[in-house]
């Protein structure tokens, strides 16, 4: 089993390395990481954990392009006044 | 001269007012006074002066608020941000006074003060703050009870009829049932994971009252599987005097054709009632929904954005609706495991189902096919038999 660490470490690198690229949704990112993993090693039930200590530490968080998205956590440019 | 003469204009009419509600909060809120500068602006350009989307929530939500900007922070710096919040509204929309002056304060200290109640979300909606306003709105609503509703792709906040609180035709608990779902699906509804949006909204009876047929993925209406209650007293009291035309406004207009009337008793074929509610509604004091209550399941309805408008179709004819609703949310389960699975990006699920099939649909979610799985009255079931009858 890979440990929730590790999912939580390559999830967090996955969502960085589509920064500024790729407006990158849920579905989308667990089904890379089971693949990544293998189904043996990693279930739905661990990457919504996984995702869900990254927000709560705000190393990563949600935004919206045409339905929920995670990313990075920046200054929205629209917010510069 | 005024300020804003294009804008003015809506203030003509009979009709109340949204522009004179807000300058009516202009007088004392700087937001407002902005808002309605920059409305003016859009009126004459004839272009919208907002952005939107992006980075807008409160820590650990990923639904709840919607993001806002304006392009011309310059002209009109205290709209520069203009978010909304979506407060999750008490089962049925009962407040006492002391909560809706509640939330008005929060709402004039921490924002624009303009509110919109309800959205068709179901949400109580705060419109206009600024993004540094959040974290302490989301702390004082926290600590008075309330919590945020649903946005993105998540569980919308779930919505239903005052059923039992008020209505003496609802089948089944709408309210507690609204409440028992906002609990349990915490986790669906603050931190969306969905391919899309997943609205639940329920309505007692097949009136039904917060149109759930047509606005939401799961609509769950109460209905009856026994007889009509029928009172033969009350039916003739309808009937003395011409009160009602039995003849022509009740059985006339059964859309099953299954009553009939002799003048002086009133039958029903309740085998070929579709309950539709038509005849109860006209004699409520003769008619009565049976005694053996409970709901139907219906998915699949969105308002159009990709393809045409969809109402949800039958997918449970009739299902037991008391707590802790096992069956039901097992049911649920089972469909959001499908749709995760195989729902495309922004395809809401009755898209879904369109695109696979429902007779696919409905073996993929593990229910038995019957033939009350139509789309709209009247149309042919969409399962095939044979081949279920092959199997024997
Ligand atoms: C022609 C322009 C627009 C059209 C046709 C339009 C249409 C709609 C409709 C049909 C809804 C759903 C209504 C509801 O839930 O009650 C909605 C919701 C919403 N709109 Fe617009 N809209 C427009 C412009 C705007 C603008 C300029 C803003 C922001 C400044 C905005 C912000 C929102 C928000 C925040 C919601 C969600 C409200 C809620 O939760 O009830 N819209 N819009
Ligand atoms: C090649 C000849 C025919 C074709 C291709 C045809 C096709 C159709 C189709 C596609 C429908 C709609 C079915 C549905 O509601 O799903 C229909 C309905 C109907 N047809 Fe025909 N039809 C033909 C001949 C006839 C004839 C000769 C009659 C009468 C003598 C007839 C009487 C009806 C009736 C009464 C309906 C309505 C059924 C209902 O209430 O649903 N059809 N037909
Ligand atoms: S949907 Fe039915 S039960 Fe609910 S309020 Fe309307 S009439 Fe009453
Ligand atoms: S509920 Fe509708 S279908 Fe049923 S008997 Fe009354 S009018 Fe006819």
């Amino acid at each position: 089993m890979a440990s929730l660490e590790e999912i939580k470490d390559y999830l967090f690198h996955k969502v960085e390395s589509y920064a500024g690229k790729k407006q990158v949704k849920v579905p989308h990112l667990t089904q890379e990481i089971i693949e990544h993993f293998g189904e043996a090693e990693c279930s739905k039930k661990d990457v919504k954990e996984a995702l869900k200590e990254l927000i709560d530490e705000e190393k990563l968080v949600y935004g919206y392009y045409g339905g929920t998205t995670i990313e990075l956590p920046h200054v929205e440019g629209s917010a510069n006044a | 001269m005024s300020d804003t003469p294009m804008i003015d204009q809506l203030e003509t009419g009979p009709w109340p007012s949204f522009i004179k509600d807000i300058k009516r909060m202009a007088e004392k809120n700087a937001m407002c006074k902005d808002l309605l500068g920059l409305l003016e602006m859009s009126y004459k350009d004839k272009k919208t002066h907002w952005k939107h989307g992006g980075i807008v929530g409160v820590r650990g939500y990923g639904g709840g608020i919607i993001g806002r900007y304006s392009d011309s922070p310059e002209k009109f710096p205290n709209v520069s941000h203009f978010h909304t919040v979506r407060v999750n509204q008490p089962s049925a929309w009962f407040y006492n006074t002391g909560a809706l002056r509640y939330l008005c304060d929060l709402w004039e200290k921490h924002g624009s003060g303009l509110t919109n109640l309800h959205g068709s979300t179901g949400d109580f909606v705060m419109l206009g703050t600024t993004t540094d306003q959040l974290e302490p709105i989301f702390t004082d609503l926290s600590e008075h009870g309330w919590d945020l509703g649903g946005s993105g792709s998540d569980v919308r906040t779930p919505s239903c009829c005052n059923g039992m609180a008020r209505c003496e035709f609802a089948c089944y608990d709408t309210m507690n049932l609204c409440y028992d779902l906002t609990n349990e699906y915490q986790d669906e509804l603050h931190r969306p994971a969905f391919p899309y949006k997943f609205k639940f909204k329920m309505s007692g009876c097949p009136n039904d009252c917060v149109a759930s047929i047509a606005r939401s993925d799961c609509s769950i209406i109460g209905t009856w599987r026994d007889d009509i209650q029928q009172d033969d007293a009350a039916v003739a009291e309808y009937a003395k005097g011409g009160k009602v035309d039995i003849a022509n406004d009740v059985v006339g207009k059964c859309p099953t054709g299954c009553m009939s009337w002799n003048g002086s008793k009133l039958s029903i074929d309740n085998k070929n009632c579709n309950r539709c509610m038509h005849c109860i509604n006209v004699m409520p004091k003769a008619l009565r929904p049976g005694k053996d209550k409970g709901a139907m399941i219906l998915l699949g309805a969105k308002a159009p954005i990709v393809q045409g408008a969809l109402l949800s179709s039958v997918l449970v004819p009739f299902i037991k609706m008391e707590p802790p609703y096992e069956e039901f949310k097992d049911l649920i389960r089972r469909i959001w495991e499908f749709w995760d699975e195989h729902g495309e990006n922004r395809e809401r699920i009755g898209e879904m189902i369109v695109r696979i099939g429902k007779g696919n649909f409905v073996e993929e979610v593990g229910l038995e096919p019957v033939p009350a799985m139509i789309k709209e009255p009247r149309s042919n079931p969409y399962i095939f038999y044979e081949e279920y009858f092959d199997e024997e």
